[in-house]
């Protein structure tokens, strides 16, 4: 099936058959991407190439992959052949382990999620993250909530800090302006 | 027809078999919902089963659950959890929690952009992608037995990966400190790491001269008198060369090495760890010419052991107990526990701990023990090894021969005063205490003595593992000459030939359970009577005064005079002198500290 759009590969640029396993290219994508890798799988029928990263196989089971739609490809040339590095009797695939391991990612990427603020610059970000470091802090759409009780607005300097108790309040604004110092973002 | 169950991999087909539109929606669900169906069979022939069709099933599987970042044709990049792909048909892609991290118009999100959440699901048809990119993918390759080697790195979690470090720390350019400019320059204070006795920085003068403040220190107050007389001179010469010789001693261990300022192996590599830990390791040690075979680990971990728990054993991993220079640094009788001392030397200051009273002189000697080397009894009191013998085999000297030797067999220096009384009975042979002497009647009988001085001074070892005696000690060789020993039924105190005042010991009540520090032990100047009562208490005299460079021995008997008994160990750490000469007294080599 021909993705609709630009089908722009056409370089045959290898010797032997194209993307054959073990094939090492450089590679030149659409998107101005370019890259070495070595050709570990090829499906004609979707078009797609799976690359290992690097113009030599690194030793372990543990590489940089790449799976690029081969459709997309807008510069081929080859550079050699590498051994294939799999070795398919010991390929297993253990489907409880990798749910497992989605579902962990999941959690901790919701958790992340959680910190981000919606709607803040990276620099509301970053000092979001240096509070959190030693205060607990929670966002409250594109405030600051420490402590639950004070809260820093926009945009984020020592006179933007307002409730809580007089200790509190100034113990947030002397870490905000400490944290500001280091990060070099200005007081 | 309907799609079939693929392992791992959503089926992208609705139930009559028309593949759905797959389109980029921000949070919910597509219409068509994708099942991920997983047999957890293997593979299952899907509608193109080809190898390669499988290899790259195969890599896509391994994706799963793994970090990926997704480059769209549009230019924009998501990054997010793999989640499925369209196998069946055109490897459209299916992220979790997927973040915009570029968008199209080149902009990294992170830097100007305001953030957006991120998408619980995003759908990515395949004529919008372009490379999926996933780095450390656990191919299964080797070592992959039921789980996926992606799990091993679940395994390792470090504190980073737990307290989930988000922002890392704008990092520094190290550079080394430089002192202010402002500080004064004390250089003496710099040079901590040169030896450390020699920096001519007196404290005590530092302070009086900047504060006014003068130190009420009273050595006497620490520790017990020494009593001072006639002698006090020479033995203060003498305790002066053998602090000099100590210190110059040769060490194995490297901590010791280095506060003496020697350069130890040519093992120019020991990290700092080794140099500097307090935790004992093998390594510590300078074995490079160590060449004794035997129970070489044994010893160094009884080394270690007994510097940790403040065995009396000599701290010096070596063994060897003729080699001159070594050092035995064994903090001496303080033996809480008698670690399984395989070392000889360090049977010495056990045998101070254990050891009832120390039967002095060589009927005490516990045949058994003596084993394969002996061949006689030790009779009699004093048998001191020339001093011409050994050296720090103090133990060859008991071991060995018992002459009448003037001197304490212990060491090298030997004790001067104590060679008067060599000649009469006083016990050197003692083997194991470093003792000093008796004189004549030091020990009780022999008899008594006897039984207690066999699990304690042992020549060879405590261990009742092996035999352990000194294979080169000396033989022992009777001197017909020696004065055989008398227990003095009656006396408290032997009588000295020795003049007052030669010898110093404090006066120490008895009690029970102490550890005498310093092998003082039993010998005790032949209190017969305290040394019946003790017998049944482990002779152990604590050194409770500090030993370091004031070192006195206690007699932990009663009332005490001056008495010849001294206690010395392999060294003979007579007593410091007096506080005017304290600069001089250099660390002792004491493992102990």
């Amino acid at each position: 099936m021909d993705p609709a759009g630009a089908s722009v590969a056409s370089d045959n640029g290898g010797e032997g058959e194209k993307f054959a396993v073990g094939n090492i290219y450089s590679v030149k994508v659409i998107t101005g991407d370019e890259f070495r890798g070595i050709v570990m799988a090829y499906d004609p029928i979707p078009n797609f190439v799976f690359f290992e990263e690097g113009s030599k196989p690194r030793p372990g089971h543990m590489k940089n992959t790449r799976m690029v739609n081969a459709s997309f490809i807008t510069g081929l040339s080859y550079l050699g052949k590498a051994e294939d590095p799999l070795d398919a009797d010991k390929c297993s695939v253990d489907l409880h382990g990798l749910r497992a391991k989605e579902a962990l990612a999941i959690r901790q990427a919701e958790a992340d999620a959680e910190r981000m603020g919606v709607g803040v610059t990276a620099e509301a970000q970053s000092i979001f993250d240096a509070l959190s470091k030693t205060l607990p802090v929670q966002w409250e759409n594109t405030d600051i909530l420490v402590m639950k009780e004070v809260r820093v607005r926009s945009p984020y300097y020592s006179d933007c800090v307002f409730g809580g108790t007089d200790a509190a309040n100034n113990r947030v604004k002397k870490v905000l302006d400490l944290e500001r110092r280091r990060l070099q973002l200005g007081t | 027809d309907t799609a079939a169950m693929k392992p791992g991999l959503l089926s992208s087909s609705s139930p009559n078999g028309f593949p759905h539109r797959i389109v980029e929606k921000e949070a919910g669900v597509n219409m068509a919902q994708p099942s991920v169906n997983i047999t957890e069979n293997g593979w299952e022939a899907g509608s193109v089963d080809t190898p390669s069709h499988e290899r790259l099933l195969y890599f896509t599987t391994c994706k799963i659950g793994h970090q990926v970042e997704v480059h769209l044709k549009n230019g924009s990049i998501y990054s997010g959890i793999f989640h499925a792909a369209n196998v069946d048909n055109d490897f459209g892609i299916i992220l979790k929690m997927a973040c915009l991290i570029k968008d199209s118009r080149g902009a990294k999100s992170r830097s100007s952009l305001v953030s957006k959440p991120p998408s619980k699901r995003l759908i990515i048809p395949a004529e919008e992608l372009v490379q999926v990119i996933a780095k450390d993918l656990p191919l299964s390759s080797e070592d992959v037995s039921d789980s996926v080697p992606c799990e091993k790195p679940l395994e390792l979690l470090t504190d980073s990966l737990i307290s989930q470090f988000y922002n890392v720390d704008l990092e520094r350019e190290l550079k080394p400190w430089v002192p202010d400019e402002d500080v004064p320059d004390c250089s003496d204070l710099e040079n901590v790491f040169d030896d450390p006795w020699k920096r001519g920085w007196n404290q005590f003068e530092v302070n009086e001269s900047l504060f006014g403040v003068t130190s009420t220190f009273d050595e006497e107050l620490y520790t017990t008198k020494l009593e001072r007389g006639p002698g006090t001179r020479e033995l203060e010469e003498q305790a002066l060369r053998i602090a000099r010789e100590i210190v110059g001693e040769n060490t194995r261990d490297l901590h010791v090495a280095e506060e003496r300022g020697l350069q130890l192996s040519g093992k120019f590599d020991i990290d700092e760890e080794t140099k500097y830990s307090s935790v004992c390791t093998l390594n510590r040690f300078d074995d490079t010419c160590y060449d004794e075979e035997e129970e070489e680990e044994d010893i160094l971990l009884d080394c270690c052991n007994n510097m940790t728990f403040g065995d009396s054993s000599a701290s010096d991993g070596k063994k060897k107990p003729a080699s001159a220079g070594q050092v035995y640094e064994g903090s001496w009788g303080d033996s809480r526990q008698l670690r399984k001392n395989k070392i000889i030397d360090q049977s010495w200051s056990n045998s101070n701990k254990q050891s009832k009273d120390f039967p002095f002189g060589g009927s005490i000697r516990n045949e058994s023990l003596l084993g394969e080397q002996r061949t006689s009894k030790f009779l009699g009191v004093s048998h001191y090894k020339r001093p011409s013998e050994e050296s720090v085999s103090g133990l060859e000297d008991i071991n060995g021969d018992a002459t009448s030797s003037e001197r304490p067999s212990f060491t090298d220096g030997g004790l001067c005063p104590l060679s008067d009384r060599a000649k009469s009975e006083s016990a050197s042979g003692w083997h194991g205490s470093s003792i000093s002497r008796n004189p004549e009647n030091s020990a009780a009988s022999p008899a008594s003595n006897r039984p207690t001085l066999s699990p304690s001074s042992s020549i060879g070892s405590l261990s009742s593992e092996k035999s352990t005696l000194n294979p080169n000690a000396k033989e022992f060789k009777l001197n017909p000459n020696a004065k055989s020993f008398k227990p003095s039924p009656t006396t408290t105190r032997p009588q000295s030939p020795v003049t007052d005042g030669s010898f110093y010991y404090p006066p120490l009540p008895p009690m029970p359970g102490l550890h005498l520090r310093y092998g003082m032990g039993a010998a005790f100047p032949g209190q017969q009577q305290q040394q019946q009562q003790q017998q049944q208490q482990p002779m152990m005299y604590n050194n409770t005064a500090q030993l370091g460079p004031n070192q006195t021995y206690y007699s932990p008997n009663g009332p005490q005079y001056p008495q010849q008994i001294m206690v010395t160990q392999q060294r003979p750490v007579l007593f410091m002198p007096p506080t005017p000469y304290q600069p001089e007294m250099p660390y002792k080599g004491r493992d102990s500290y």
